[in-house]
């Protein structure tokens, strides 16, 4: 049994039996990261000492009754705040900042007992989608590694695709946690909006970031969603979803079930590949009792340009506060206030973020506000009116999660405009707040994993859940891991 | 092209980023190729908003305790007798 | 030519909350610098807003108070602009959907639109050091609740404007909501002002002025800035829309910034705080619960206890007051006489020992025994006095105090009588004064017995018996 290749319900198990200790499956994580992350460079802070710690003292405490995930090793995407151990953002401005809090999330993963072991790599302030804009280098592709593992989640898909870890936690503003999911070959989840707390979610755009888990497979999403969900007092955005358990209610019973497949999202710049891949999705679903009907929702087409006016716009506002007066970096050379502000951020700052912070500011500046930022609120409940329109035919949407699969390294930041627009698919269900699910389906020409998206209404994360369910137990892309491919 | 150098000046003014004359250059010419994507949506109608989903929930009126002043001090660049050090302020734009 | 002043009002008001607006921290006075933040009002990357429920309900009475009406969905906006004193960038305020609109108050015979009222956060303090040319940063006040108020430009001259902060001010403290103290900068006033020909309908150019420390100060930035924009026009030079600082010591205004380098505040909806939601019920349940304001009770003072005007303004000088005088009466003290103890000796104890009303050790159960001794002449007023400021900061037992210091008045008139045949007999001198018709000679010996018996004896009976004594001899 190779452990790190594990379901992490499955690593549960084997701890909760005594097959398998917790310091044993950290070592053996710690193992692969010191064997590997050298060139993945999926971790930003790997923490091999207190890992350890945490494992033997959590191996003391283990007991019958305890959660499925209890001593399960888990990699944070940094930008979630820990305390005592530094938090990044990928960016030079926080290097060496260190947390006084935990985030809300970290907290609960830790109550059931989760070991942290170590600190994902992710785009500057979670803004890109490769996984290359972070100060502290690019993360690579487990599959190949000349690619990128998507982004911004990047190194936490990277290194749970490459068995560093069970689980991952990352955060989802525009696509951020499924197409690096999808790049990598695994199931990640973005809830409904206001289901996971924000709380030490280091901000890029409020209204649309969301935490969520990166796993091998969807009983492991529903395991790690039934820990993160719920109403918290310190986060004013979030709703109480009333999930009862997900994990328990995993059926993988689908018959009759509508699966509407949305005409705007099979259509021009998809690869063919891709395309094929996803209709044989739709193929294991309707042989699983599924009921396919096609939808068209217009709405669609505007959401990438009112993604990136109100995503940049609330990201010039939450990056304001990076500014080398109270925390984090501060240049060196300034003659006055002024000064120091702007050689501070424009030092600290990489270029990605400083072109979204320039667009935000411009469109809200004065004489601006009207002409973008209100008509991309407009699109924003255009997009909303049209999904639910199409909730209304049908129970879940099947997408593909990105128009291809991972690009090389250097690709995208030669074309910036591409890697916009293939946010395309992933966009809408963070402008409605709706609950969306990536889960590999193969492979393309070259070997490397396509994603398929499931995308429900708000609070239908036990509906998506349970199609994926469904679907890896017709399937076993989920078991494929990078490196030859060894099968479980 | 001049005049979105002056206009991405004024930007950057505003975000408080100083850029190189390349980087200005380079932002420049990206910052209007994705203002031009974004005309788009000047097609779009202006909607009335739906009603929120959401209300906000309150906290009552209690103290709670606060960060330990040393922890909270503890990542800041210039620190004295307990004070946050900037370079001086007046006559650098001020409060609202 | 005549020229008409315009004004308008932005008033903060710093709300007598616990707590911040959207965090738990203190909002008391005096902590050591950085002693009372936390990651939401440090600002600190990761951290949210949660909305005090108290600075809404603050919010809403005082919008009631002014003729408001409340907005059913309100919501917060973020307000951008960078300075060392806001930690995260931007200051959460409202500006598209404030919580409180379209009221009015009147004032000194003028109708004072109110446009709006909003709540927002307050700034950190920063101080200049000398010594190093840098700014220190104490970021204890950061998310102290503010409500802003502005007026519509309805003023016309400074009286009215002293007059509606003076209203302001009262109905602050009436409904608890704030201290109300300019001094200390619990309320803070910027002024708007243009001049115009009288008679002409369109508005003039504004300044706005800010840094008016105190309702003096006003009333001379008012005077100063008008003229010097009148001197302007009528000098064919025009005014510039700008922003001015008030320099207490010279009188006079500066430039700040114009309007060409005004700031852009690129406000949006801040993502972080869903709208603010007020049912009917809740708004009505603060109305059925507004407390009586200053003016209302000054009405009912002077109907239903006879009241002269100037004791009814004395005594609702301050909530605390009014409060004291209202438990008294009901305590059973006639109306005139509590009036008469709270305008002499409760405003002169607090006025000798800088105490503000909130602070009155004194209880009013205390105040109605001691008036109460005095009306069944149990004790004489001057000793009332005594007990009165022996008791005052303890709020001490009147009863025990009297006995244990045996200052019951002495009402036996043969206790009298024979006191006063005594202090005749060592006085010869003073009774031969008396009947060669020195007046002073009686005052004289009235004393003398008074002292003989301590102070306790009630005077008029002294002179009663002294009379009848002196012209039986």
């Amino acid at each position: 049994m190779n452990l790190t290749h594990l379901t992490a319900l499955e690593l549960g198990r084997a701890i909760a039996s005594g097959d398998v200790t917790i310091p044993q499956a950290t070592q053996a994580a710690l193992e692969e990261i010191s064997q590997r992350d050298k060139s993945l460079n999926s971790c930003i802070t790997v923490l091999t000492e207190q890992a350890m710690e945490r494992a033997e003292t959590l191996q003391k405490g283990l007991k019958p009754g305890l959660s499925p995930l209890y001593g399960v090793p888990l990699l944070l995407k940094d930008n979630l705040c820990t305390q005592g151990i530094k938090t990044t953002c990928g960016s030079k401005l926080l290097e060496g900042y260190v947390p006084p809090y935990d985030a809300t999330v970290v907290e609960k993963v830790q109550r059931v007992g989760g070991v942290c072991l170590g600190k994902g790599n992710l785009d500057e302030f979670a803004m890109g989608s490769t996984t290359e804009t972070s100060h502290f280098g690019p993360t690579r592709n487990p599959w190949e590694e000349s690619r990128v593992p998507g982004g911004s989640s990047g190194g936490c898909a990277a290194g749970v695709a490459a068995g560093f870890a069970w689980y991952a936690l990352g955060s989802d503003t525009g696509g951020s946690i499924r197409q690096p999911a999808g790049y990598c070959g695994l199931t990640g989840l973005k809830p409904t909006y206001g289901t996971v707390s924000r709380y030490g979610l280091v901000a890029y755009a409020s209204s649309l970031d969301q935490v969520g888990p990166l796993c091998r497979d969807a009983a492991d999403c529903a395991a790690v969603l039934d820990i993160l969900q719920g109403k918290d007092s310190r986060d004013s955005t979030t709703v109480d979803g009333n999930y009862g358990g997900l994990l328990s209610s995993l059926t993988s019973d689908i018959r009759g079930l509508r699966v509407g497949l949305p005409v705007e999202c099979f259509g021009e710049g998809l690869d063919p590949q891709v395309a094929q891949r996803v209709q044989e999705v739709a193929k294991v679903l309707q042989h699983r009792g599924a009921i396919l009907t096609e939808v068209s929702i217009p709405e669609l087409k505007q959401v990438i340009p009112a993604y990136y006016v109100l995503a940049s716009a609330e990201a010039s506002s939450n990056l304001a506060r990076y500014d080398g007066v109270k925390y984090g970096f501060r240049a060196e050379e300034y003659k006055n206030l002024t000064q120091m502000y702007e050689n501070t951020r424009s030092q600290g700052f990489g270029k990605e973020a400083k072109l979204r912070i320039l667009l935000g500011t411009f469109v809200l500046s004065a004489g601006y506000y009207e002409a973008y930022y209100k008509k991309a609120l407009a699109v924003k409940e255009q997009v909303k009116v049209g999904l639910e329109r199409a909730f209304a035919t049908c129970d879940v949407l099947l997408t593909p999660v990105t128009p291809n699969t991972a690009p090389k390294l250097g690709e995208s930041l030669a074309d910036p405009m591409k890697m916009y627009l293939s946010d395309l698919y992933t966009v809408p269900a963070n402008l409605a707040g709706l609950p969306a699910l990536s889960m590999p389906c193969g492979v393309d020409g070259e070997g490397l994993p396509v994603g398929a998206q499931l995308m429900g209404p708000r609070f239908g994360e036990q509906l998506l859940l349970n199609t994926a369910y469904a679907y890896q137990q017709e399937t076993d892309y989920h078991k494929c891991v990078p490196r030859g491919g060894e099968g479980r | 092209m001049e005049e979105t150098s002056k206009q991405v000046r004024k930007l950057a003014h505003l975000a408080r980023l100083s850029l190189t004359p390349e980087e200005e250059g380079e932002l420049a010419g990206r910052l209007e190729q994705m203002v031009s994507y974004l005309e788009a949506l000047s097609q779009v109608e202006d909607g009335e908003a739906t009603e929120a989903t959401s209300a906000v929930s309150f906290r009552p009126d209690g103290v709670a305790p606060s960060l330990d002043r040393d922890k909270l001090l503890e990542n800041a660049p210039q620190v004295r007798d307990g004070y946050v050090v900037t370079p001086r302020s007046v006559g650098e734009g001020d409060g609202a | 030519m005549n020229w008409e002043i315009v004004m308008g009002l932005e008033t903060h008001v710093e709300l007598s909350t616990e707590s911040k607006i959207f965090c738990g921290c203190s909002t008391s006075f005096g902590a050591a610098p950085n002693s009372q933040c936390c990651p939401v009002c440090m600002g600190l990357p990761g951290a949210l807003p949660v909305l005090n429920e108290k600075v809404v309900e603050y919010g809403v009475k005082v919008g009631l108070a002014l003729g408001c009406a409340i907005t059913p969905v309100s919501r917060f906006d973020r307000k951008n602009y960078f300075y060392p004193d806001l930690p995260k960038g931007y200051q959460i305020s409202q500006l598209y959907a404030p919580l409180c609109t379209a009221g009015r108050v009147e004032v000194g015979g003028a109708t004072i639109g109110i446009h709006e009222i909003h709540m927002e956060e307050d700034a950190g303090k920063l101080y200049h050091d000398p010594q190093s040319g840098e700014t220190l940063c104490d970021f204890n006040r950061c998310g102290v609740p503010l409500l802003e108020i502005v007026t519509e430009p309805d003023f016309r001259t400074p009286d009215q404007v002293v007059a509606y902060l003076e209203l302001l001010r009262e109905r602050l403290q009436y409904l608890g909501v704030s201290d109300g103290k300019m001094e200390e900068g619990s309320l803070r006033c910027d002024v708007n002002l243009s001049v115009r020909p009288v008679g002409r309908d369109t508005l003039g150019t504004r300044t706005e002025m800010k840094n008016l420390g105190s309702f003096k100060a006003i009333a001379r930035a008012i005077q100063y800035e008008s003229q010097r924009q009148i001197a302007l026009l009528e000098r064919g030079e025009r005014v510039v829309q700008e922003t001015r600082r008030f320099d207490e010591e010279r009188g006079e205004t500066f430039s700040m910034r114009s309007k060409e380098e005004a700031r852009d505040y690129r406000y949006f909806p801040e993502p972080d705080l869903p709208p603010v939601v007020l049912s009917q019920e809740y708004v009505h349940h603060i109305r059925d619960n507004l407390p009586e304001l200053g003016e209302v009770k000054r009405k009912r003072y002077a109907q239903q206890y006879q009241l002269p005007e100037y004791d009814c303004q004395m005594v609702t000088s301050h909530p605390a007051l009014a409060r004291f005088f209202e438990e008294l009466v009901e305590l059973g003290t006639p109306p005139k006489q509590g009036a008469n103890w709270i305008m002499g000796e409760v405003l002169g104890a607090l006025s000798t020992r800088s105490l503000s009303p909130q602070r009155l050790p004194i209880t009013p159960k205390t105040l109605a025994r001691l008036i109460q001794l005095v009306s069944e002449g149990k004790l004489n007023r001057n000793t009332a006095v005594k007990v009165f400021e022996a008791v005052f900061d303890t709020d001490g037992d009147v009863d025990e105090y009297v006995s244990s210091h045996h200052l019951e008045q002495v009402l036996d008139v043969e206790l009298v009588g024979n006191t006063v045949a005594r202090v005749l007999e060592e006085n010869p001198q003073s009774v031969a004064d008396w009947r060669g018709g020195k007046e002073k000679a009686f005052g004289f010996l009235v004393g003398q017995t008074m002292r003989a018996l301590q102070g306790k004896a009630d005077p008029q009976t002294v002179r009663r018996v002294l009379t009848s004594l002196l012209d039986n001899m």
